[in-house]
């Protein structure tokens, strides 16, 4: 067993260079694809040039590929880990290693995430190791009690220097019940959509003082133009059911795309969500009344939501360490009654779609190759990752744990010349 | 204990320490009481007693509050509950040695922060079990992840935070009522960034140096106070000296809020300053540092399994920390510091076992298990009464529906002293707390 993973790994560290040289087939494995062809046992994945050509039983290998067989092991997308603040943080506590939101209350909705996300944290490394292949940045709510804590963008874990980041993909609106109150807080955010409608028709209105639900910057207002025209959607921390009814009124109303993050009391309005097609994301381990905001919070949630039909999104690990551990909550929420289908697509091709994103987050001809080799059920502790693509290149999973590991436990050191002999 | 504090020699203690012959206080005491239940076999289950190999198809028999009988050949008597284990597993209760629940409350009003007496350094005087709030619905929440037994710990905002208690997690009206019976007391220390970053402004200790200084001060003021009780002089009775002096004469253990290694050998240095006995290192995420020390200290180690960096004295945690120390015969156990990790302390367990798999080298199931029952059972001092599956002790057990180390096992039955405290089957009939009963929001939908 633990001979016959080490031999994948380093078939598969060989092929890194030559990725995009020539065609890549992953043969014989139990193949989860999130997508319409459910799970493939036996099954081929053909890659070429980034991206997946064919996904079957019966996948023809063209002549020079490079084939690696990987019978016995199970093949899902690469993990999304959604509202995460990995690559903004390092470490979480009291320090300058930590930015998770904008320190002005000028810039709210126009914080931008892709600049505090730094490519070389410790923490990419790590969630790599977990299947995580992209992360969905999110800000925390602001300076000032700004209600808009800024833009979130889609971080790939590639290896390297530079970080890939889609950015602008959303929004996200904190209620800042404490600072407002509610019957204000609903009532700034319509009064401000109608500012940015009026902003997107006339820029000029800001120069000349005509925007006044609030002291604008344009920064803010010109992020905030594709969440009032519905190109991109408008995430709301939000746990309350009564809650979650006004924003989907809001929604409709003002014909914003929503999604609710959070949403512990979501399963009581489910059909509710389900009708007006919002999409949830949900950690399946919230089912205490931390507050009274959420004193419906249950382990049932997940289940409820997917059985009244609503577009699931599981998280799970909070802050940036922890995002390698999704695949766990995916598992939680299987044990507490999600299908396993729907889990797996509720880590990796909804959030891909709901953020916007149609090229990636499934096993499909035409998607980029970002996918998850594994000894066994993905959902499973005991389950070892046996490589990672991302851009259809085999991904360094060794972390700074690992080094730590090696310098100081001998079974660590052991092991790790076992599986890379030339390099140690 | 203050007579027993009496008679011992701070260097008597050194050798001859042991918590499970501690005396119980005779102040609040608990009045915890086994509730009757029927007699009750799981039959057919593959049982880890956490004390030797996995039991195969093997029966576990419950009376009087007790294991009576445990094997694959067990007959059950007539009249005698019987649970179908078929395809199941039987583990002992698990038992959590580093939980705020009750301190630190859901839901998490201001009111609720019970669990750090932030008003000085040394707060040694002040008992977790006088701020536990016993309809903490995050008790039942772990309930239904199999825990049985809890320690809960003041927090770790200064040096000395605090005596700790050991309950059993049942639905009771008082704490008394969940106190487990004759069980010592524990005290909570806490060293490096938590005293530092949270004394008051203006306070010490301001360093790391200033934590020292203060762990030495409050230890020279308790070897005085104890000298004058062996001497038997009179002298008002302190509390916060009390349990320092407790901590001195072995009677009260040590549970260290401890992350780097470096900090843990001043640590161990005080202790031999102040011939105390460190119980255990608590969060420890360093200890594979310093392993081997652990093991030929005979200090115990409770940790996570790979919870890291948030903050900086967590950055270098690593995944395989609990397979070192198991490897180099520490006394290891996972705890959960949290109410919703304290649910699922059998996947940290899972965890720590795959880190083990993935350098090569397998912990079993029956090691695995011992991290989160029979070993804190035996750090604080109960191990004779629970942790484990032994004929005669506590009928303190979790019925999983699957491999309890897999992400899928649900604790479908949890029993304490033999009484059924969570049944799956009859979810309805499983004890809320007062918070939880009648919410409005809870029977919206059914």
């Amino acid at each position: 067993m633990m001979h016959r993973s080490v031999i994948l790994v380093v078939a598969l560290a060989g092929l890194a260079v030559s990725a995009f040289a020539e065609p890549i087939v992953l043969r014989g494995a139990r193949i989860m694809t999130a997508d319409t062809a459910g799970t493939i046992e036996g099954g081929t994945i053909l890659i070429d040039k980034g991206r997946i050509v064919a996904v079957g039983r019966d996948v023809h290998i063209p002549a020079g590929a490079t084939v690696v067989d990987v019978a016995g092991k199970t093949i899902t997308p690469g993990f999304i880990a959604t509202d995460s603040v990995i690559g903004m943080v390092e470490i979480s506590g009291g320090s300058d290693a930590s930015e998770t939101s904008s320190r002005i209350g000028r810039i709210s909705a126009g914080y931008d995430v892709q600049y505090a996300i730094n490519p070389f944290s410790a923490t990419i490394p790590v969630a790599r190791k977990g299947g995580v292949t992209r992360a969905i940045v999110m800000p925390n709510p602001g300076a000032d009690n700004a209600t808009f804590s800024g833009q979130a963008a889609i971080l790939s874990l590639v290896d390297g220097a530079t970080a890939e980041v889609i950015p602008q993909v959303g929004i996200i609106w904190d209620m800042r019940t404490s600072a407002y109150g509610r019957g204000a807080t609903f009532v700034q955010l319509r009064a401000d959509l109608q500012d940015v409608r009026r902003f997107a028709r006339d820029p000029a209105l800001l120069a000349k003082g005509e925007l006044g639900s609030r002291e604008w910057s344009q920064a803010d207002l010109e992020a905030l133009v594709p969440i009032s025209k519905g190109t991109k959607p408008l995430a709301v921390r939000v746990n309350r059911a009564s809650d979650i009814l006004t924003l989907i009124d809001i929604a409709a109303s003002e014909k914003i795309r929503l999604i609710l993050v959070g949403a512990a009391e979501g399963w009581v309005v489910a059909d509710q969500i389900a009708r007006a097609g919002v999409p949830v994301v949900i950690d399946p381990s919230d089912n205490l009344p931390g507050n009274f905001d959420e004193i419906g919070a249950t382990s049932d949630n997940a289940a409820k939501l997917h059985a009244a039909g609503v577009q699931l999104i599981l998280r799970g690990g909070s802050a940036a360490h922890d995002a390698g551990k999704v695949r766990l909550f995916a598992g939680l929420a299987i044990a507490r009654g999600v299908p396993t289908e729907a889990a797996l697509r509720a880590v990796t091709v909804t959030p891909a779609r709901v953020w916007g994103m149609s090229d990636f987050g499934a096993l499909a001809p035409g998607q980029i190759a970002d996918l998850a080799i594994w000894s066994g059920d993905p959902f499973e502790p005991m389950t070892e990752l046996n490589a990672l693509y991302i851009g259809g290149e085999a991904q360094s999973l060794s972390s700074r744990q690992d080094a730590l590991e090696r310098r100081y436990i001998p079974a660590a050191r052991a092991s790790a010349s076992i599986a890379k002999p030339e390099q140690e | 204990m203050i007579v027993r504090a009496c008679l011992l020699g701070v260097s008597m203690v050194i050798v001859g320490w042991s918590p499970a012959l501690a005396t119980p206080e005779d102040a609040y005491p608990s009045t915890y009481s086994v509730q009757a239940a029927p007699p009750t076999a799981i039959v057919g289950a593959s049982i880890l007693t956490a004390e030797g190999p996995v039991l195969q198809k093997a029966t576990i028999l419950l009376s009087n509050g007790k294991i009576s009988e445990i094997g694959p050949g067990v007959e059950v008597p007539p009249g005698t509950r019987i649970i179908d284990g078929a395809g199941k597993w039987v583990t002992p209760g698990i038992i959590d040695i580093h939980s705020h629940l009750g301190v630190f409350s859901s839901p998490g009003v201001p009111s609720m922060r019970n669990g750090n007496e932030k008003t000085g350094k040394n707060t040694a005087e002040v008992w977790a079990e006088h701020s536990i709030w016993p309809q903490d619905p995050g008790f039942e929440m772990a309930r239904r992840g199999g825990v049985t037994t809890l320690a809960i710990l003041p927090g770790s905002a200064n040096l000395f935070g605090g005596r700790s208690v050991t309950i059993k997690n049942v639905p009771s009206v008082s704490v008394q009522g969940m106190k487990f019976p004759d069980a010592p007391y524990g005290a909570k220390m806490a060293c490096g960034e938590n005293p530092i970053v949270y004394a008051a402004r203006g306070n010490d200790p301001f360093t790391r140096m200033g934590n020292m200084a203060g762990f030495r001060a409050g230890f020279i003021d308790a070897q005085a106070y104890l000298e004058k009780k062996k001497k038997g002089e009179s002298q008002k009775q302190d509390h916060r000296l009390e349990t320092l002096a407790g901590i001195l004469s072995g009677d009260i253990t040590t549970h260290i809020h401890c992350y780097r290694a470096d900090e843990m050998m001043q640590m161990i240095d005080l202790s031999k300053e102040f011939g105390f006995r460190i119980g255990a290192f608590h969060h420890a995420t360093e200890a594979y540092k310093i392993a081997d020390t652990l093991a030929e200290e005979g200090i115990a180690i409770a940790t996570w399994a790979d919870r890291w960096g948030f903050k900086l004295e967590a950055y270098d945690a690593v995944p395989l920390n609990v397979a070192a120390l198991e490897w180099a015969g520490v006394h290891t156990m996972l705890h959960s510091d949290s109410a919703v990790l304290v649910q699922r302390l059998n996947l940290e367990a899972a965890m720590a076992m795959a880190s083990a798999q993935r350098a090569g080298e397998d912990i079993s199931r029956e090691d695995a298990i011992r991290w989160i029952t029979l070993n804190p059972a035996v750090t604080l001092g109960i191990a004779d009464k629970t942790g484990s599956l032994a004929p005669g002790k506590m009928a303190d057990i979790v019925l999983w529906s699957a491999d309890p180390f897999s992400v899928y096992a649900i604790a479908e039955k949890v029993f304490i002293d033999g009484v059924m405290v969570v049944n799956r089957d009859d979810p309805a009939a499983d004890p809320d707390s007062d918070f939880l009963l009648g919410q409005p929001v809870i029977g919206a939908v059914k």
